[in-house]
Protein backbone atom coordinates (compact mmCIF):
# COMPACT_ATOMS: atom_id res chain seq x y z
CA UNK A 1 0.00 0.00 0.00
CA UNK A 2 2.74 2.21 0.82
CA UNK A 3 5.07 1.75 -2.06
CA UNK A 4 1.86 2.21 -4.22
CA UNK A 5 1.08 5.68 -3.02
CA UNK A 6 4.76 6.87 -2.94
CA UNK A 7 4.80 5.68 -6.95
CA UNK A 8 1.25 7.50 -7.69
CA UNK A 9 3.16 10.43 -6.26
CA UNK A 10 6.34 10.16 -8.25
CA UNK A 11 3.85 9.60 -11.06
CA UNK A 12 1.86 12.57 -10.77
CA UNK A 13 5.54 14.57 -10.05
CA UNK A 14 6.39 13.60 -13.62
CA UNK A 15 2.92 14.68 -15.23
CA UNK A 16 3.17 18.23 -13.84
CA UNK A 17 6.01 18.41 -15.33
CA UNK A 18 5.19 17.45 -18.75
CA UNK A 19 2.22 19.60 -18.74
CA UNK A 20 4.40 22.53 -17.30
CA UNK A 21 6.82 21.76 -20.39
CA UNK A 22 3.92 22.43 -22.65
CA UNK A 23 3.39 25.53 -21.38
CA UNK A 24 6.90 27.07 -21.34
CA UNK A 25 8.12 26.23 -24.77
CA UNK A 26 11.60 27.45 -24.85
CA UNK A 27 11.07 30.69 -23.12
CA UNK A 28 13.59 31.88 -20.81
CA UNK A 29 10.38 34.05 -18.94
CA UNK A 30 8.63 30.81 -18.15
CA UNK A 31 11.26 28.59 -17.63
CA UNK A 32 13.18 30.97 -14.94
CA UNK A 33 10.31 32.72 -13.02
CA UNK A 34 6.85 31.48 -14.62
CA UNK A 35 6.28 33.95 -16.77
CA UNK A 36 6.74 36.36 -13.38
CA UNK A 37 2.72 36.24 -12.63
CA UNK A 38 2.33 34.03 -9.83
CA UNK A 39 -0.59 35.06 -7.51
CA UNK A 40 -0.55 35.16 -3.55
CA UNK A 41 -1.90 31.92 -3.25
CA UNK A 42 0.32 29.85 -5.44
CA UNK A 43 3.44 31.77 -3.56
CA UNK A 44 2.55 31.18 -0.35
CA UNK A 45 1.60 27.28 -0.77
CA UNK A 46 5.15 27.77 -2.79
CA UNK A 47 7.19 29.45 -0.35
CA UNK A 48 6.25 26.77 2.20
CA UNK A 49 7.54 23.96 0.04
CA UNK A 50 10.80 25.97 -0.58
CA UNK A 51 11.41 26.36 3.10
CA UNK A 52 9.81 23.25 5.14
CA UNK A 53 12.63 20.46 3.99
CA UNK A 54 13.22 17.13 4.65
CA UNK A 55 15.36 18.73 7.83
CA UNK A 56 12.20 20.68 9.21
CA UNK A 57 9.75 17.79 9.18
CA UNK A 58 11.89 14.58 9.77
CA UNK A 59 14.86 15.53 12.25
CA UNK A 60 11.80 17.79 14.86
CA UNK A 61 10.58 15.04 17.24
CA UNK A 62 13.88 13.20 17.07
CA UNK A 63 16.05 16.44 17.80
CA UNK A 64 13.53 17.77 20.14
CA UNK A 65 14.20 14.47 22.28
CA UNK A 66 17.64 14.35 22.39
CA UNK A 67 18.40 18.14 23.01
CA UNK A 68 15.55 19.36 24.43
CA UNK A 69 12.92 21.87 22.90
CA UNK A 70 14.81 24.68 22.55
CA UNK A 71 17.91 24.23 19.73
CA UNK A 72 15.25 23.79 17.25
CA UNK A 73 13.44 26.30 18.83
CA UNK A 74 16.40 28.70 17.64
CA UNK A 75 16.81 27.64 14.51
CA UNK A 76 12.83 27.07 13.77
CA UNK A 77 11.89 30.41 14.68
CA UNK A 78 15.15 31.90 12.22
CA UNK A 79 12.99 31.12 9.39
CA UNK A 80 9.70 32.92 9.77
CA UNK A 81 11.67 35.92 11.08
CA UNK A 82 14.25 35.75 8.15
CA UNK A 83 10.70 35.64 5.83
CA UNK A 84 9.63 38.84 7.54
CA UNK A 85 13.49 40.52 7.42
CA UNK A 86 13.12 39.59 3.76
CA UNK A 87 9.43 40.48 2.68
CA UNK A 88 10.97 43.99 4.53
CA UNK A 89 14.40 44.07 3.63
CA UNK A 90 14.72 42.94 -0.08
CA UNK A 91 10.90 42.11 -1.83
CA UNK A 92 10.02 45.26 -2.96
CA UNK A 93 13.64 46.65 -4.61
CA UNK A 94 14.20 42.93 -5.97
CA UNK A 95 10.45 42.30 -7.03
CA UNK A 96 10.75 46.02 -8.74
CA UNK A 97 13.79 45.13 -10.92
CA UNK A 98 12.31 42.68 -12.87
CA UNK A 99 15.54 40.29 -12.89
CA UNK A 100 15.58 36.29 -12.80
CA UNK A 101 18.32 35.41 -10.25
CA UNK A 102 20.06 36.51 -7.20
CA UNK A 103 23.27 37.57 -9.50
CA UNK A 104 21.13 39.63 -11.12
CA UNK A 105 20.66 41.61 -8.24
CA UNK A 106 24.47 41.74 -7.94
CA UNK A 107 25.32 42.03 -11.17
CA UNK A 108 22.80 45.10 -11.47
CA UNK A 109 23.95 46.92 -8.58
CA UNK A 110 27.36 46.47 -8.39
CA UNK A 111 28.78 45.32 -12.30
CA UNK A 112 31.76 43.37 -10.37
CA UNK A 113 33.39 41.29 -13.03
CA UNK A 114 34.20 38.90 -9.51
CA UNK A 115 30.92 39.16 -8.24
CA UNK A 116 29.68 38.09 -11.64
CA UNK A 117 31.78 34.86 -11.02
CA UNK A 118 31.89 34.71 -7.65
CA UNK A 119 28.23 34.30 -6.69
CA UNK A 120 26.55 31.61 -9.43
CA UNK A 121 29.71 29.20 -8.06
CA UNK A 122 29.26 29.71 -4.54
CA UNK A 123 25.39 29.29 -5.62
CA UNK A 124 25.75 25.54 -7.35
CA UNK A 125 28.51 24.51 -4.23
CA UNK A 126 25.95 25.44 -1.45
CA UNK A 127 22.94 24.29 -3.40
CA UNK A 128 25.13 21.17 -3.97
CA UNK A 129 25.63 20.76 -0.56
CA UNK A 130 22.10 21.17 0.62
CA UNK A 131 20.59 18.72 -2.43
CA UNK A 132 22.80 15.91 -1.21
CA UNK A 133 21.71 16.39 2.10
CA UNK A 134 18.01 16.33 0.85
CA UNK A 135 19.17 12.97 -1.14
CA UNK A 136 20.18 11.38 1.94
CA UNK A 137 16.88 12.16 4.08
CA UNK A 138 14.31 10.62 1.19
CA UNK A 139 16.82 7.18 0.53
CA UNK A 140 16.10 7.07 4.99
CA UNK A 141 12.19 7.16 4.23
CA UNK A 142 12.32 5.25 1.68
CA UNK A 143 14.17 2.63 3.52
CA UNK A 144 12.43 2.73 7.12
CA UNK A 145 8.98 3.06 5.62
CA UNK A 146 8.87 1.56 1.97
CA UNK A 147 11.93 -1.04 2.48
CA UNK A 148 13.72 -0.01 -0.42
CA UNK A 149 17.29 -0.28 -0.70
CA UNK A 150 19.67 3.13 0.05
CA UNK A 151 21.01 3.43 -3.27
CA UNK A 152 17.19 2.11 -5.25
CA UNK A 153 15.57 4.54 -3.17
CA UNK A 154 17.86 7.42 -3.86
CA UNK A 155 18.05 6.81 -7.94
CA UNK A 156 14.59 6.80 -7.89
CA UNK A 157 13.96 9.71 -6.00
CA UNK A 158 16.68 11.81 -7.89
CA UNK A 159 15.89 10.67 -11.64
CA UNK A 160 12.20 11.58 -10.66
CA UNK A 161 12.65 15.40 -9.32
CA UNK A 162 15.64 16.00 -12.03
CA UNK A 163 13.01 14.84 -14.54
CA UNK A 164 10.07 17.14 -13.78
CA UNK A 165 12.64 20.29 -13.05
CA UNK A 166 14.26 20.15 -16.28
CA UNK A 167 11.25 19.20 -18.56
CA UNK A 168 9.33 21.74 -16.83
CA UNK A 169 11.59 24.79 -15.27
CA UNK A 170 10.78 26.76 -12.46
CA UNK A 171 6.80 26.40 -13.77
CA UNK A 172 6.92 22.55 -13.27
CA UNK A 173 8.42 23.28 -9.53
CA UNK A 174 5.71 25.58 -8.63
CA UNK A 175 3.17 24.00 -9.65
CA UNK A 176 4.36 21.08 -7.76
CA UNK A 177 5.27 22.79 -4.51
CA UNK A 178 1.74 24.20 -4.65
CA UNK A 179 0.46 20.20 -4.29
CA UNK A 180 3.26 19.23 -2.25
CA UNK A 181 2.98 22.21 0.28
CA UNK A 182 -0.64 21.32 0.89
CA UNK A 183 0.00 17.52 1.31
CA UNK A 184 2.33 18.32 3.76
CA UNK A 185 0.14 20.92 6.00
CA UNK A 186 -2.48 17.87 5.91
CA UNK A 187 -0.27 15.36 6.82
CA UNK A 188 1.04 17.05 9.92
CA UNK A 189 -2.09 17.95 11.11
CA UNK A 190 -3.70 14.57 10.50
CA UNK A 191 -0.77 13.08 12.30
CA UNK A 192 -1.26 15.52 14.98
CA UNK A 193 -4.54 14.73 15.24
CA UNK A 194 -3.30 10.51 16.01
CA UNK A 195 -0.93 11.41 17.84
CA UNK A 196 -2.81 13.74 20.51
CA UNK A 197 -5.57 10.78 20.74
CA UNK A 198 -2.98 8.43 21.11
CA UNK A 199 -1.17 10.11 24.03
CA UNK A 200 -4.60 10.67 25.97
CA UNK A 201 -4.19 14.26 26.79
CA UNK A 202 -1.08 17.07 26.72
CA UNK A 203 -0.03 16.74 30.30
CA UNK A 204 0.09 12.82 30.18
CA UNK A 205 1.83 12.64 26.99
CA UNK A 206 4.15 15.07 28.15
CA UNK A 207 4.64 13.13 31.27
CA UNK A 208 6.02 10.10 29.62
CA UNK A 209 8.04 11.98 27.18
CA UNK A 210 10.21 13.65 29.79
CA UNK A 211 10.24 10.19 31.76
CA UNK A 212 11.87 8.80 28.57
CA UNK A 213 13.86 11.61 27.30
CA UNK A 214 14.57 13.96 30.43
CA UNK A 215 16.15 16.37 27.95
CA UNK A 216 12.48 17.31 26.70
CA UNK A 217 11.91 19.24 30.11
CA UNK A 218 15.46 20.74 31.27
CA UNK A 219 15.38 24.42 31.54
CA UNK A 220 19.23 24.53 31.04
CA UNK A 221 21.02 24.69 27.71
CA UNK A 222 22.18 21.68 26.19
CA UNK A 223 25.34 23.31 24.52
CA UNK A 224 26.86 26.45 24.05
CA UNK A 225 24.38 29.35 23.90
CA UNK A 226 26.34 30.96 20.56
CA UNK A 227 25.04 27.50 19.37
CA UNK A 228 21.43 28.15 19.84
CA UNK A 229 22.17 31.96 18.24
CA UNK A 230 24.16 30.79 15.74
CA UNK A 231 20.68 28.85 14.44
CA UNK A 232 18.59 31.58 15.03
CA UNK A 233 21.59 33.92 12.97
CA UNK A 234 21.71 32.02 10.27
CA UNK A 235 18.14 31.94 9.10
CA UNK A 236 17.28 34.77 10.19
CA UNK A 237 19.51 36.43 7.71
CA UNK A 238 19.83 33.46 5.12
CA UNK A 239 16.40 33.48 3.66
CA UNK A 240 17.03 36.66 2.02
CA UNK A 241 20.14 35.30 0.08
CA UNK A 242 18.77 31.65 -0.56
CA UNK A 243 18.37 31.39 -4.25
CA UNK A 244 15.68 29.28 -4.28
CA UNK A 245 13.57 31.64 -2.06
CA UNK A 246 14.58 34.69 -3.67
CA UNK A 247 14.07 33.50 -7.26
CA UNK A 248 9.79 33.06 -5.48
CA UNK A 249 10.09 36.81 -4.89
CA UNK A 250 11.47 37.43 -8.71
CA UNK A 251 8.22 35.44 -9.75
CA UNK A 252 5.27 37.36 -8.19
CA UNK A 253 3.01 39.43 -9.37
CA UNK A 254 3.79 42.11 -7.91
CA UNK A 255 5.48 43.60 -4.46
CA UNK A 256 2.44 43.43 -2.47
CA UNK A 257 1.91 40.07 -3.32
CA UNK A 258 5.51 38.89 -3.08
CA UNK A 259 5.44 40.43 0.82
CA UNK A 260 1.88 38.96 1.35
CA UNK A 261 2.74 35.43 0.03
CA UNK A 262 6.47 35.59 2.27
CA UNK A 263 4.70 36.23 5.43
CA UNK A 264 1.25 33.90 4.94
CA UNK A 265 3.57 31.06 4.04
CA UNK A 266 5.23 31.56 7.24
CA UNK A 267 2.22 31.47 9.20
CA UNK A 268 1.38 27.80 7.83
CA UNK A 269 5.20 26.83 8.66
CA UNK A 270 4.40 27.93 12.25
CA UNK A 271 1.52 26.07 12.49
CA UNK A 272 2.53 23.17 11.47
CA UNK A 273 6.27 23.44 13.56
CA UNK A 274 3.91 24.02 16.88
CA UNK A 275 2.09 21.00 16.03
CA UNK A 276 5.63 19.06 15.88
CA UNK A 277 6.85 20.96 18.59
CA UNK A 278 3.38 20.44 21.12
CA UNK A 279 1.77 17.43 20.03
CA UNK A 280 3.83 15.44 17.88
CA UNK A 281 7.34 15.90 19.35
CA UNK A 282 5.66 14.71 23.43
CA UNK A 283 3.56 11.76 21.80
CA UNK A 284 6.65 10.59 20.21
CA UNK A 285 8.85 11.09 23.69
CA UNK A 286 6.02 8.50 25.08
CA UNK A 287 5.26 5.90 22.97
CA UNK A 288 9.58 5.37 21.95
CA UNK A 289 12.19 4.27 24.60
CA UNK A 290 15.21 6.25 24.60
CA UNK A 291 16.81 2.69 23.64
CA UNK A 292 14.76 2.31 20.73
CA UNK A 293 15.74 5.91 19.50
CA UNK A 294 19.17 5.07 17.75
CA UNK A 295 18.54 7.72 14.71
CA UNK A 296 17.10 10.44 16.16
CA UNK A 297 15.64 11.61 12.61
CA UNK A 298 13.77 8.39 12.67
CA UNK A 299 11.57 9.53 15.23
CA UNK A 300 9.07 10.51 13.17
CA UNK A 301 9.35 7.50 11.41
CA UNK A 302 8.69 5.15 14.23
CA UNK A 303 5.83 7.05 15.58
CA UNK A 304 3.90 6.73 12.79
CA UNK A 305 4.68 2.93 12.38
CA UNK A 306 3.66 2.60 16.38
CA UNK A 307 -0.21 4.86 15.98
CA UNK A 308 -0.35 5.27 12.23
CA UNK A 309 -2.72 2.66 9.75
CA UNK A 310 -0.62 1.27 6.62
CA UNK A 311 -2.71 3.84 4.11
CA UNK A 312 -1.76 6.87 6.40
CA UNK A 313 2.06 5.89 6.93
CA UNK A 314 2.06 5.99 2.99
CA UNK A 315 0.44 9.47 2.77
CA UNK A 316 2.96 10.33 5.58
CA UNK A 317 6.01 8.98 3.59
CA UNK A 318 4.68 10.67 0.74
CA UNK A 319 4.77 14.21 2.52
CA UNK A 320 7.97 14.18 4.04
CA UNK A 321 9.28 12.78 0.25
CA UNK A 322 7.40 16.00 -0.80
CA UNK A 323 9.50 17.82 1.59
CA UNK A 324 12.54 16.79 0.59
CA UNK A 325 11.79 16.88 -2.93
CA UNK A 326 10.20 20.69 -3.03
CA UNK A 327 13.22 21.98 -1.63
CA UNK A 328 15.45 19.87 -3.62
CA UNK A 329 13.80 21.09 -7.04
CA UNK A 330 14.01 24.45 -5.89
CA UNK A 331 17.60 24.39 -5.42
CA UNK A 332 17.88 22.10 -8.43
CA UNK A 333 16.58 25.37 -10.32
CA UNK A 334 18.96 27.65 -8.31
CA UNK A 335 21.66 25.72 -9.83
CA UNK A 336 20.59 25.41 -13.73
CA UNK A 337 20.11 29.42 -13.45
CA UNK A 338 23.31 30.07 -12.05
CA UNK A 339 24.87 27.91 -14.85
CA UNK A 340 22.47 28.66 -18.11
CA UNK A 341 21.68 32.56 -16.50
CA UNK A 342 24.33 33.58 -15.20
CA UNK A 343 27.11 32.47 -16.44
CA UNK A 344 26.51 30.71 -19.76
CA UNK A 345 24.16 33.25 -21.29
CA UNK A 346 25.22 36.53 -19.15
CA UNK A 347 29.39 36.26 -18.95
CA UNK A 348 30.02 32.72 -22.03
CA UNK A 349 27.51 33.51 -24.38
CA UNK A 350 25.77 36.85 -24.31
CA UNK A 351 24.05 36.20 -27.21
CA UNK A 352 22.22 33.01 -27.35
CA UNK A 353 18.74 32.29 -28.07
CA UNK A 354 16.25 31.76 -25.37
CA UNK A 355 15.79 28.04 -26.45
CA UNK A 356 19.62 27.28 -26.19
CA UNK A 357 19.52 28.78 -23.07
CA UNK A 358 16.75 26.76 -21.65
CA UNK A 359 18.67 23.80 -23.17
CA UNK A 360 21.54 24.45 -21.26
CA UNK A 361 19.51 24.78 -18.34
CA UNK A 362 17.95 21.51 -19.18
CA UNK A 363 21.64 19.72 -19.34
CA UNK A 364 23.02 21.57 -15.82
CA UNK A 365 19.78 20.26 -13.90
CA UNK A 366 20.60 16.40 -14.83
CA UNK A 367 24.89 16.72 -14.61
CA UNK A 368 24.35 18.67 -11.18
CA UNK A 369 21.30 16.07 -10.18
CA UNK A 370 23.67 13.33 -11.34
CA UNK A 371 26.47 14.74 -9.50
CA UNK A 372 24.23 14.78 -5.97
CA UNK A 373 23.31 11.44 -6.41
CA UNK A 374 26.70 10.47 -6.70
CA UNK A 375 27.82 12.32 -3.80
CA UNK A 376 24.74 10.97 -1.86
CA UNK A 377 25.46 7.46 -2.47
CA UNK A 378 28.93 7.76 0.55
CA UNK A 379 27.93 10.57 2.42
CA UNK A 380 29.81 11.83 4.49
CA UNK A 381 28.99 11.62 7.92
CA UNK A 382 28.97 15.67 9.20
CA UNK A 383 26.33 16.12 6.49
CA UNK A 384 23.86 18.00 8.36
CA UNK A 385 26.59 19.99 9.44
CA UNK A 386 27.96 20.80 6.39
CA UNK A 387 24.20 21.50 4.93
CA UNK A 388 24.12 23.75 7.84
CA UNK A 389 27.40 25.12 6.98
CA UNK A 390 26.05 26.00 3.17
CA UNK A 391 23.56 28.07 4.23
CA UNK A 392 25.41 29.84 6.98
CA UNK A 393 27.72 30.96 4.11
CA UNK A 394 25.56 32.07 1.90
CA UNK A 395 24.32 34.74 4.66
CA UNK A 396 28.17 35.21 5.62
CA UNK A 397 29.10 36.04 2.16
CA UNK A 398 25.53 37.54 0.13
CA UNK A 399 23.81 39.31 3.20
CA UNK A 400 25.58 42.14 4.14
CA UNK A 401 26.32 43.24 0.14
CA UNK A 402 22.71 42.49 -0.36
CA UNK A 403 21.20 44.76 2.39
CA UNK A 404 23.92 47.41 2.34
CA UNK A 405 23.71 47.55 -2.18
CA UNK A 406 19.75 48.72 -1.16
CA UNK A 407 19.70 50.54 1.72
CA UNK A 408 23.14 52.33 1.70
CA UNK A 409 23.59 54.74 -1.13
CA UNK A 410 26.88 54.73 0.18
CA UNK A 411 28.06 51.56 -0.58
CA UNK A 412 30.28 51.29 -3.58
CA UNK A 413 31.61 48.20 -5.90
CA UNK A 414 34.85 47.33 -4.13
CA UNK A 415 33.21 47.55 -0.66
CA UNK A 416 30.61 44.90 -1.28
CA UNK A 417 33.12 42.47 -3.35
CA UNK A 418 35.33 42.94 -0.20
CA UNK A 419 32.73 42.71 2.24
CA UNK A 420 31.78 39.20 0.24
CA UNK A 421 34.89 37.71 0.09
CA UNK A 422 35.66 38.89 3.51
CA UNK A 423 32.98 37.04 5.02
CA UNK A 424 32.85 33.99 2.81
CA UNK A 425 36.67 33.82 3.96
CA UNK A 426 36.05 34.46 7.70
CA UNK A 427 33.43 31.85 7.70
CA UNK A 428 35.23 28.88 5.98
CA UNK A 429 38.40 29.34 8.03
CA UNK A 430 35.94 29.35 11.37
CA UNK A 431 33.70 26.53 9.91
CA UNK A 432 37.09 24.31 8.87
CA UNK A 433 40.10 25.31 11.07
CA UNK A 434 38.31 25.87 14.22
CA UNK A 435 36.40 23.28 16.73
CA UNK A 436 33.47 26.16 17.38
CA UNK A 437 29.76 25.39 18.85
CA UNK A 438 27.76 24.36 16.24
CA UNK A 439 26.29 26.81 13.99
CA UNK A 440 27.78 29.53 15.43
CA UNK A 441 30.52 30.27 12.22
CA UNK A 442 27.85 32.38 10.64
CA UNK A 443 28.56 34.60 14.05
CA UNK A 444 31.86 35.79 12.37
CA UNK A 445 31.61 36.07 8.82
CA UNK A 446 28.08 38.09 9.21
CA UNK A 447 29.70 40.70 10.90
CA UNK A 448 32.71 41.11 9.44
CA UNK A 449 31.02 40.92 5.97
CA UNK A 450 29.08 44.17 7.21
CA UNK A 451 32.18 45.86 9.09
CA UNK A 452 33.84 45.51 5.58
CA UNK A 453 31.98 46.43 3.05
CA UNK A 454 30.99 49.41 5.54
CA UNK A 455 34.76 50.51 6.20
CA UNK A 456 36.06 50.01 2.30
CA UNK A 457 32.92 52.14 0.92
CA UNK A 458 33.47 54.87 3.03
CA UNK A 459 37.13 54.66 2.21
CA UNK A 460 36.13 55.85 -1.61
CA UNK A 461 34.85 59.76 -0.72
CA UNK A 462 30.84 60.54 -0.94
CA UNK A 463 31.14 63.18 -3.90
CA UNK A 464 33.33 60.52 -6.09
CA UNK A 465 30.16 57.67 -5.30
CA UNK A 466 27.67 60.69 -6.00
CA UNK A 467 29.59 61.02 -9.63
CA UNK A 468 29.60 57.70 -9.99
CA UNK A 469 26.11 56.73 -9.74
CA UNK A 470 25.12 60.61 -12.15
CA UNK A 471 27.56 59.06 -14.75
CA UNK A 472 26.12 55.53 -14.59
CA UNK A 473 22.62 56.98 -15.11
CA UNK A 474 23.34 59.30 -17.89
CA UNK A 475 24.93 56.72 -20.08
CA UNK A 476 23.52 54.67 -22.49
CA UNK A 477 21.39 52.04 -21.14
CA UNK A 478 22.95 48.42 -21.07
CA UNK A 479 19.62 46.34 -20.29
CA UNK A 480 17.68 47.71 -22.37
CA UNK A 481 14.52 46.02 -22.67
CA UNK A 482 14.72 43.99 -18.77
CA UNK B 1 16.12 40.57 -22.35
CA UNK B 2 19.42 41.87 -23.41
CA UNK B 3 22.46 41.58 -21.51
CA UNK B 4 25.59 43.63 -20.81
CA UNK B 5 28.57 42.77 -22.92
CA UNK B 6 30.90 39.99 -21.01
CA UNK B 7 34.09 41.88 -18.93
CA UNK B 8 32.27 45.04 -18.55
CA UNK B 9 31.99 46.69 -15.45
CA UNK B 10 30.29 49.25 -13.51
CA UNK B 11 26.76 49.47 -11.55
CA UNK B 12 23.10 49.13 -14.72
CA UNK B 13 22.56 52.19 -15.36
CA UNK B 14 19.02 51.38 -15.01
CA UNK B 15 19.31 49.95 -11.53
CA UNK B 16 18.47 52.96 -10.08
CA UNK B 17 15.54 54.10 -11.23
CA UNK B 18 14.49 50.47 -11.93
CA UNK B 19 14.63 49.83 -8.06
CA UNK B 20 13.69 53.54 -6.68
CA UNK B 21 17.00 52.91 -4.51
CA UNK B 22 17.62 56.45 -5.21
CA UNK B 23 14.31 57.05 -3.02
CA UNK B 24 14.31 53.79 -1.28
CA UNK B 25 12.57 54.44 2.17
CA UNK B 26 10.78 52.00 5.00
CA UNK B 27 7.66 52.05 6.07
CA UNK B 28 7.66 53.27 9.89
CA UNK B 29 5.75 50.05 10.69
CA UNK B 30 7.51 48.05 9.00
CA UNK B 31 11.09 49.52 10.76
CA UNK B 32 9.04 49.27 13.98
CA UNK B 33 8.33 45.56 13.19
CA UNK B 34 12.28 45.06 12.42
CA UNK B 35 13.47 47.13 15.43
CA UNK B 36 10.86 45.10 18.01
CA UNK B 37 12.85 41.83 16.41
CA UNK B 38 15.93 42.47 17.36
CA UNK B 39 15.02 43.63 20.69
CA UNK B 40 12.64 40.49 21.74
CA UNK B 41 15.55 38.34 19.75
CA UNK B 42 18.87 39.63 22.35
CA UNK B 43 16.04 39.29 25.50
CA UNK B 44 15.27 35.97 24.32
CA UNK B 45 18.98 34.89 24.03
CA UNK B 46 20.36 36.84 27.38
CA UNK B 47 21.36 34.83 30.59
CA UNK B 48 18.04 35.67 32.38
CA UNK B 49 16.07 32.94 30.24
CA UNK B 50 18.68 30.22 30.31
CA UNK B 51 17.70 28.21 33.05
CA UNK B 52 13.76 29.64 33.80
CA UNK B 53 10.94 27.14 32.61
CA UNK B 54 7.06 27.64 32.25
CA UNK B 55 4.65 24.59 32.29
CA UNK B 56 7.91 22.52 32.10
CA UNK B 57 9.11 23.75 28.95
CA UNK B 58 12.35 26.36 29.06
CA UNK B 59 11.82 30.12 28.75
CA UNK B 60 13.86 30.64 25.53
CA UNK B 61 11.61 28.02 23.80
CA UNK B 62 8.25 29.87 24.94
CA UNK B 63 9.95 33.52 23.55
CA UNK B 64 11.20 31.62 20.44
CA UNK B 65 7.78 30.15 19.46
CA UNK B 66 5.96 33.41 21.09
CA UNK B 67 8.49 35.26 18.38
CA UNK B 68 7.70 32.95 15.38
CA UNK B 69 4.13 33.55 15.58
CA UNK B 70 3.92 37.54 16.13
CA UNK B 71 6.71 38.52 13.39
CA UNK B 72 5.11 36.83 10.42
CA UNK B 73 1.22 38.12 11.86
CA UNK B 74 2.61 41.75 12.23
CA UNK B 75 4.31 41.54 8.62
CA UNK B 76 1.05 40.16 7.02
CA UNK B 77 -1.02 42.77 8.19
CA UNK B 78 1.56 45.33 7.49
CA UNK B 79 1.86 43.74 3.91
CA UNK B 80 -1.98 43.59 3.50
CA UNK B 81 -1.99 47.32 4.59
CA UNK B 82 0.19 48.24 2.04
CA UNK B 83 -0.49 49.78 -1.79
CA UNK B 84 0.09 47.56 -5.16
CA UNK B 85 3.28 48.65 -7.15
Amino acid sequence: MQIAIVIAYFVILVVVGYLAYRKVKGSTDQFFVAGRNLGTFINSWAFLASLASGGSLMALAGTNLSLGFTYLAATTAGAPVGFVVASILVARPLRKLGKYTLPDYFDARYGSVIMRWMVPVVIVIASMAYVVAQLKGASIIAGNILGWDYNVALWVAGITFVLYVSIGGFLSVTWNDIFQGILMFSMIVGFGVAAYSAMGGFDEGFAAATANFPALGDAGLSMSVWAYVGGFVTWACAISVTPHVIMRVFSAKDVRSAKVSLNTAMLIFVAMMLIGFLVITPAAGGAITSAELTDPDAALLLLSERILSPLFQGVVAAALLAAIMSTTAGLLMACNSAIAHDIFKKILKPGAPERQVVWVANGATWVVGVICIALAMNPPEFLIVLYTGAVALLASAFFAPMVLGIWWTRTTTAGAVAGMLSGAVVFCVAFFAFDLPTTSEVLFGLPTSFIVTFVVSLARPETAVAVDRDSAVATAPRHAGT
Amino acid sequence: MSVPPPGSSGPDPTYATATGRSDVTMPRGELALLIAIVIFSVVTFLPITHNVSLFGIPLMAWMLWALMVIAPAVGLVLSLRSGKE
